[in-house]
């Protein structure tokens, strides 16, 4: 059997304190303590260091290992790395996929001009086209006149006003409230001006032109 | 493989596959020993915390990446090294990284009294580069192989050894600078 060198020797040490030796190699490294002085130098220095560590853990500061804890998993789902269920991460993913693909861009621009030409080819050619606008009012007898009645005048005393004066609606409202009344007996056009224009529920009266 | 390594294993696998319970035990059951390795090169609790978290956001992140070529453990503090490194990069330390090889100086610790020892060895530690204060913790504290230590550090198992030879050595000379005469020991 060959003994190994004090320098084979001294690279045991670790696996001798963390008793990783095989029984032969202990009791050869034991015997060679007792031949080597320095062998038993280095142990000792070994020990030493050793337990100079395991003191320096109590000196180390402690940790809120709960509190990094959720940091970490905080950090970690603000870097997109997780989401917090797994059915919301596969969707998070099948989602961006779908977003960030050429692909996908390109169909919906294909489906949108598809769903266009669909809705165009469907107009019928002669659509009878109804508006809200009128053509200018056609009076062929009587005078026309503007009025503007009062913002609180009620729907029954307009009528009644028209009647008496012996005046009908043409055109109006416009925005402003304007209205054009034809008044049949024009002769009469003068005093139904005052009479309008005396009237309490009537802001404005002129003849039209 | 131990059977607490081969949980850690087959955490790693659930990890990967988005377990969050597993991710929570796979920190418990490895926190403390990061910490300490990281507050031991790094010398401040803030930082260490903050690269604590770094680490396990690597390990969420990469867990499926973990082939086996060390313990998890291992792995676990390959990354920690890696972005402390980086830190101690940024903070323009690569001065006090870099290895010093001293001349050697004969047994000095043995003889120190027991109290007394333990305090100027303290002190000793503390004033090592980080390297060696580095693959002093991964002997002697955390008991790995000197094979263990190449494979995390990526290095030759010859060069962890010579690493371990100066550390010591270095050690030694912070002693005999602090005053602990050769009488004293």
């Amino acid at each position: 059997m060959r003994f190994k060198e004090p320098d084979e020797l001294k690279e045991l040490i670790p696996l001798y304190l963390q008793g990783r030796l095989t029984r032969r190699e202990r009791e050869e490294f034991e015997e060679a303590l007792r031949r080597y002085p320095d062998l038993q130098r280095e142990l000792k220095e070994f020990e030493e260091i050793s337990d100079v560590l395991r003191d320096l853990e109590k000196e180390v500061p402690p940790l809120d290992a709960e509190w990094v804890f959720r940091k970490t998993l905080q950090r970690i789902r603000n870097d997109g790395v997780i989401a917090k269920d797994p059915l919301l991460k596969r969707l998070t993913a099948l989602l961006r996929g779908l977003f960030t693909s050429y692909r996908l861009s390109w169909g919906i621009v294909a489906v949108q001009c598809i769903i266009i030409l669909l809705l165009v080819s469907r107009i019928p050619q002669n659509l009878p086209y109804k508006t809200l606008t009128t053509q200018s009012p056609q009076v062929t007898s009587g005078v026309r006149v503007n009025v503007v009645f009062k913002a609180d005048a009620r729907v029954e005393d307009v009528r009644r006003l028209l009647r008496e004066v012996g005046a009908t609606i043409v055109w109006g409202p416009s925005q402003e409230g304007l209205y054009i009344i034809k008044i049949e007996r024009s002769k009469e056009l003068k005093s139904i001006l005052e009479r309008l224009r005396d009237s309490p529920i009537v802001e404005f009266a002129e003849r039209a032109y | 493989m131990a059977g607490h390594e081969a949980r850690q294993w087959n955490l790693l696998k659930k990890i990967s596959e988005g377990d969050e319970d597993a991710f929570k035990e796979l920190y418990e059951s490895t926190y403390r020993r990061v910490y300490l390795y990281l507050y031991r090169i790094l010398q401040d609790r803030q930082t260490a915390e903050d690269i604590l978290v770094e680490t396990y956001t690597v390990v969420w992140k990469d867990a499926k990446r973990f082939r086996g070529a060390s313990s998890p453990t291992s792995w676990i503090i390959g990354i920690a090294r890696n972005l402390a490194m980086n830190e101690l990069r940024r903070r323009q330390e690569h001065e006090e990284i870099d290895e010093k090889v001293v001349g050697t100086t004969d047994g000095v610790i043995t003889r120190i009294e027991d109290h007394y020892r333990k305090k100027v060895l303290r002190e000793a530690i503390s004033k090592l580069s980080v390297k060696h204060r580095e693959i002093l913790h991964l002997v002697f504290y955390e008991e790995l192989t000197y094979q263990e230590i190449a494979d995390l550090l990526n290095m030759p198992v010859n060069t962890v050894k010579t690493r371990v030879f100066y550390a010591k050595e270095t050690l030694k000379k912070v002693l005999t600078e602090m005053g602990v005469r050769r009488d004293e020991i």
